[in-house]
């Protein structure tokens, strides 16, 4: 069994080639299978597991066209960097407009200044000779940070705050006020998605305060505040809720995030002055400013999570990368099941009642597969001996361990640049004969492979000997949109 | 073996029991819980509500949390019941209940304080930001404590600087863990066993090696994996829970086969009472991992087994959930390759699957308990077990059993063995006092104190209070039953401080014994509940022990002992639990097998010809709903005419004795079958209602 190899060998790896891997890119098309996929019966799932009559099946699809193009190798594996800043984001500092009619606004936004750092600069937005805020720095903002609200505005104000809600901004609103929301009557409906319910639990301070995985909470080591909290309800369905509170049995939101059009919207409800000079909430602002304006998170760290996920056996997981996508990965399957393109799985559904539900995902699945155990030794019609070993949590991402017919394998998924996309790298220990790969049908995603001879829609590791391959999983564009 | 006897009644019991809760008219429970001397109502008072009627409902009983008004009510079939009222810093009371159809009973009910132990119940601070919904708690060697919870994390408290840290999130359901080190921990989660690493001393787990996952799972919520106990030579004990076959069962993505029939098929009418089911692979199995990561299947016959330990001496033992084949609450010293009860686990059992036994033959298979814990005094759902070797800091109770249970309440095991099995005696240990519902795993600390990691949310309301408690003694004596053991005549007690004279008198002890049922029904009542006579009772002089002996000691009963109040000790104070239960499946010398009793054939004796009056109200009580008031019986509930020439009542007394008691297959077209009323009436009840059913309902002889 080889050693795990540490992150930084693999990383460098990317700058030189091995002259016997070929990159081969091959693009799937089957536009009459839409994609290519359907929840399993047991029957069909047990038929599945026969394998052979499931890839037998997945070959002789009339419709399916495969097209197989032959690219550089460079140029492949220059798209297999660990997760980074997009390269279609603005590269100039982060600028954020903070909107507060609050008496002690400027020294909030020292505090927030100071943890953006030098990429970033935030500014107030000043107040007018009638006690109004003027939004105009809003025009050159990336993001706004709203306390509370806006407030009262001239017509020029609501008219530029109306554009920048419209235009590709990042929206953070804490502790949203209906009464500073004039301005624009339908932001808490139809922004926020919420209404807000009064007090909640009587005022009584919250006895848990529940983060869930994201990357607004990288860096986060600890959040705690005696604040009082306002209810908020009818969260919208398509609210990702990512904070709550408890107090007794009952539960409020206290934080979550939107997309509207283009816009990325965060609420988070716990706003004080206590907080303001609070350096885990600052984070937590912080990075929220930035997931909104599509920026990288410093410090965001790819989650893993085992769970029931949907269409998938128990205990898969579901891995989400601070910049998407967002993987399920299959460990009785032996496979990638399917990648979504978004950055959260929402686990409640599973945690918060006795007969749970599976997780619930956020955006358009762009990839998938169910053939049983996809990566095959020996004859490739012939189901091999599976044991799924582990894991190891990298920067890049999770870094899975399976046998299959006793060969070590290291799967580790990581992110493409700019989160469009998976790569699959793995490192393979010495066996008898090849390995084997069938790839299904995609509508949504481009395959690039490196390390792997393409035959059709199989692919073959011919080598006994250990050695490396990539699978890239690219969404097409225009497959799925956020 | 010795439950045998009573598989075939048992089964027609429940049958028409259901049925015949379907079809009767409704009577009224109904009263008010308050303190005892005062109008005061009593916090977190629940009333529960047991009898043959309701078979069709979890474990045979309604459970009713009663608010601030104090107000339980109850709408059920007429039949007999027991009232039992409880709350978390009282005693409990129990009433029997008689409903006629249509008839409403009100009972006032008071309450007396419970005694104060010397053992304290604290709640330990969890971080705000952790879900309090702990299901593991250990100890490494350095004394840091490591939880896990439901919600999938891994938190440590260094020691001594009681700090917390995550360090391990993204588990499916961790529930439970044995900690090596403060760098390494192993955690059973819902698909696997997972040692989870920390390798670069950040604090936070990077490598997860699944050390094992051979075992088969489905979508079904209830299947958890339960555990986590290691033996001195390195083997890893976990068990699996069954699936919920009937609510939610996702079954369209198993890890492994899939087989959804019963192993042995319900035999009743209508749905099987308790839908749990061995689905998938090794469900209602015990597993041992060994240090090379190899699981073996250890041994079958579990419903939920929740509770898993081993005890000093390197014994796996295990905790059970009343359901079907389970009748109440059990801990059993598990050993290798053994059945214990549930059989639909055995469709994984290499020689069995196929084999198809019978019920008779699955009751030989079976072996017991090494304890029962009688529902209602001694809790509900059992969890994990743990030994008191801490020396004496805990107390006077070295090397016995502390285990907690969902409800609020830790119980006490006091085990021996005897004739090479592990059997014992159960007493309730610690309620109220704030400890909260929902002690599932407990280990003991470096401290010297009982951790209990507490979670129940899906099962029963949580107020918010699920987490981690501990409880302390504070080194004075509890005045306590500290030993409760069997000998060739009866028992030997010993006592955690010098008793009263009164502990040396017969009459201060009152013991019962009864049977419960193996059969596929959700849990069994106490059956065969029988005063077992006290002949003698001798204190030493120390007045540290004493022996009482029985007017005979027979296997294959539960024994219950109370203790009068006017045993005190020579201080003055009286005992803080004067209850236990003995669980006696082998006598001294070994017998298994009951041999005839002289306290049925005193009883026997005892009985008079039958009261018509009497009976008239039995029958009016239990009877009625299906055979009608005029005797002519009803096609509907299928029930024959008493007032026929050539009817039952041309059977012999002998005959209807026999029909009353043991019960009856019902006689096509006919479905339903008479139930086996010797579990519940007393024999001279059934003697009076035969009396008035010669009385009133016997035809006129033919003529010739």
């Amino acid at each position: 069994m080889p050693p795990p190899a540490p992150i930084a060998r693999l990383a460098s790896r990317h700058g030189r080639i091995p002259g016997s891997i070929r990159a081969i890119e091959i693009a799937f098309a089957d536009e009459s299978c839409g994609s290519g996929w359907s929840a399993l019966t047991p029957t069909r799932f047990l038929e599945s597991r026969r394998g052979p009559s499931a890839l037998r099946s997945a070959r002789s699809t009339p419709t399916a066209i495969f097209r197989l193009t032959v690219s550089l190798v460079l140029a492949a594996l220059g798209s297999l960097a660990p997760a980074q800043p997009s390269s279609t984001q603005p590269a100039d500092p982060l600028r954020i407009c903070l909107v507060s009619a609050d008496a002690k606004a400027e020294s909030f936004r020292a505090a927030l200044a100071t943890t953006f750092g030098p990429d970033a600069t935030v500014t107030a937005a000043p107040k007018l000779p009638d006690g109004t805020l003027s939004l105009a720095a809003l025009r050159e903002a990336h993001a706004a940070v709203f306390h509370r609200g806006p407030g009262q505005l001239g017509p020029t104000d609501v008219a530029t705050l109306r554009e920048f809600l419209a235009a590709r901004r990042g929206v953070l609103v804490l502790a949203a006020a209906r009464d500073a929301w004039d301005a624009v009557p339908d932001f808490l409906a139809d922004y926020l998605g919420a209404e807000p319910g009064g007090r909640f639990a009587d005022g009584a301070p919250m006895s848990v305060i529940n983060l869930f995985p994201h990357p607004i909470f990288a860096g986060v080591v600890r959040f705690e505040t005696p604040q009082p909290m306002p209810a908020w309800q009818k969260l919208a369905a398509d609210a990702q809720l990512i904070m709550e509170g408890t107090v007794g049995e009952d539960t409020t939101p206290l934080a979550w995030l939107r997309r509207r059009g283009a816009s990325r919207i965060a609420h988070l409800v716990p706003a004080s002055a206590a907080l303001f000079a609070d350096a885990a909430y600052l984070q937590i602002v912080a990075n929220a400013v930035r997931w909104t304006a599509r920026r990288p998170i410093p410090g965001a760290q790819p989650i893993v999570q085992r769970t029931f996920m949907p269409e998938s056996h128990p205990g898969s997981f579901a891995i989400t990368f601070p910049s998407g996508p967002g993987v399920c990965f299959d460990p009785v399957r032996g496979g990638v099941n399917f990648v979504w393109d978004g950055d959260f799985a929402d686990l409640r559904p599973r945690w918060l009642t006795k007969q749970g539900e599976p997780a619930r995902i956020f955006g358009p699945v762009f990839y998938r597969e169910k053939n049983w155990q996809p990566l095959r030794a020996g004859a490739p019609g012939r189901e091999p001996a599976f044991q799924f070993r582990g894991y190891r949590l990298t920067a890049a991402g999770p870094e899975f361990h399976y046998q299959i017919e006793g060969r070590d394998v290291f799967e580790t998924l990581a992110a493409t640049a700019g989160g469009a996309g998976l790569v699959r790298r793995f490192r393979v220990g010495a066996g008898r004969g090849p390995l084997w790969i069938d790839f299904e049908p995609q509508t949504g995603a481009d395959i690039a492979l490196t390390g792997l001879v393409r035959d059709g829609d199989r692919a073959t590791f011919a080598s006994s000997a250990a050695g490396e391959f990539t699978i890239e999983i690219r969404r097409k564009s225009g497959a799925a949109q956020p | 073996m010795i439950f045998r006897h009573l598989l075939f009644p048992a089964l027609l019991f429940g049958a028409a029991a259901t049925a015949f809760a379907a079809s009767a008219p409704a009577g009224r429970i109904s009263g008010r819980v308050h303190q005892a001397g005062s109008d005061a109502p009593v916090p977190a008072a629940q009333a529960r509500l047991e009898g043959p009627t309701l078979a069709r409902y979890e474990n045979s009983n309604l459970i009713q949390k009663l608010k601030s008004t104090g107000r339980f009510q109850f709408n059920v079939p007429p039949g007999s019941y027991d009232l039992w009222v409880t709350a978390p810093d009282f005693e409990d009371v129990k009433l029997r209940v008689d409903l006629a159809a249509g008839a409403t009973i009100e009972r006032d009910v008071e309450l007396r304080p419970l005694q104060r132990s010397p053992y304290r119940v604290e709640t330990i601070k969890l971080p705000q930001q952790m879900i309090g919904e702990v299901s593991g708690v250990a100890f490494t060697p350095k004394g840091t404590l490591v939880v896990t919870t439901r919600r999938g994390e891994v938190w440590m408290r260094g020691f001594p600087s009681e700090r917390w840290h995550c360090f391990a999130r993204g588990l499916y359901e961790g529930f439970g863990l044995v900690a090596p080190s403060e760098s390494e921990v192993i955690v059973i989660q819902r698909p696997e066993f997972t040692r989870l690493r920390d390798t670069d001393g950040d604090g936070v787990a990077d490598a997860f090696e699944t050390i094992s996952d051979e075992w088969g799972i489905t979508g079904s919520y209830h299947e958890f994996s339960y555990g986590l106990a290691r033996d001195s030579a390195g083997n890893l004990y976990a068990s699996s829970g069954m699936c919920s076959f009937r609510a939610a069962a996702d079954l369209n993505w198993v890890r492994g086969p899939l087989r959804t029939e019963q192993y042995l098929p319900w035999s009743g009418t209508g749905p099987v009472p308790d839908g749990h089911r061995s689905v998938a692979q090794y469900q209602g199995w015990a597993f041992q991992v060994t240090p090379a990561g190899k699981l073996i299947p250890f041994a079958s016959g579990f419903r939920q087994p929740l509770g898993v330990g081993v005890s000093p001496q390197d014994e796996l033992f295990i905790s059970d959930c009343p359901g079907a084949w389970v009748p109440t609450a059990t801990l059993t010293h598990v050993e290798r390759d053994a059945f214990y009860g549930h059989p639909d686990g055995l469709k994984w059992h290499p020689e069995l699957k196929d084999k198809k036994l019978t019920i008779e033959q699955l009751a030989q298979l079976r072996r017991p308990p090494s304890v029962y814990l009688p529902r209602g005094t001694l809790g509900t759902s059992p969890g994990q077990p743990v030994w008191d070797v801490t020396g004496g800091k805990f107390g006077p109770f070295r090397g016995q059993v502390f285990m907690g249970d969902v409800s609020s309440l830790i119980v006490r095991i006091d085990l021996e063995k005897i004739a090479g099995a592990y059997q014992g005696a159960v007493f309730p240990f610690l309620r109220g006092q704030g400890l909260r519902i929902g002690g599932m795993h407990n280990a003991f600390g470096p401290d010297g104190a009982l951790y209990l990691g507490q979670t129940v949310r899906g099962w029963m309301s949580t107020e918010g209070n699920e987490g981690l408690q501990r409880v302390v003694w504070n080194g004075k004596a509890p005045t306590e039953i500290q030993t409760l053991r069997l000998t060739a005549r009866g028992f030997a007690l010993t006592f955690t401080e010098p008793m009263s004279a009164a502990a040396g008198d017969a009459r201060s002890f009152q013991v019962r014994r009864f049977h419960y049922n193996y059969h596929p029904l959700d849990g069994s009542l106490r059956t065969n509940d029988a005063d077992v006579p006290v002949t003698l009772a001798r204190l030493a002089p120390d007045g540290r022990s004493a022996r009482i002996e029985l007017l005979e000691v027979q296997p294959g009963y539960v024994y219950e002992l109370n203790v009068a109040k006017t045993v005190t000790s020579r201080a003055g104070r009286p005992l803080l639990n004067a209850t236990a239960f003995y669980t006696l499946n082998r006598t001294l010398s070994g017998a298994t097998t009951p041999w005839p009793s002289k306290i049925a054939a005193v009883a026997q004796t005892q009985l008079q010809p039958g009261d018509i009056t009497r009976g008239a109200e039995v029958f009016r009580l239990n009877c009625m709903v299906c055979h009608q008031a005029d005797g002519k019986g009803s096609q509907q509930a299928g029930t024959p005419d008493y007032t026929q020439p050539g009817g039952p009542l041309a059977k012999t007394d002998d005959e209807l004795l026999a029909v009353i008691t043991n019960g009856k297959m019902p006689t096509p077209p006919a479905v339903t079958p008479m139930p086996p009323w010797g579990n519940v009436l007393p024999p001279q009840s059934i003697r009076d209602v035969l009396a008035y059913l010669r009385a009133t309902f016997q035809p006129a002889p033919q003529p010739r």
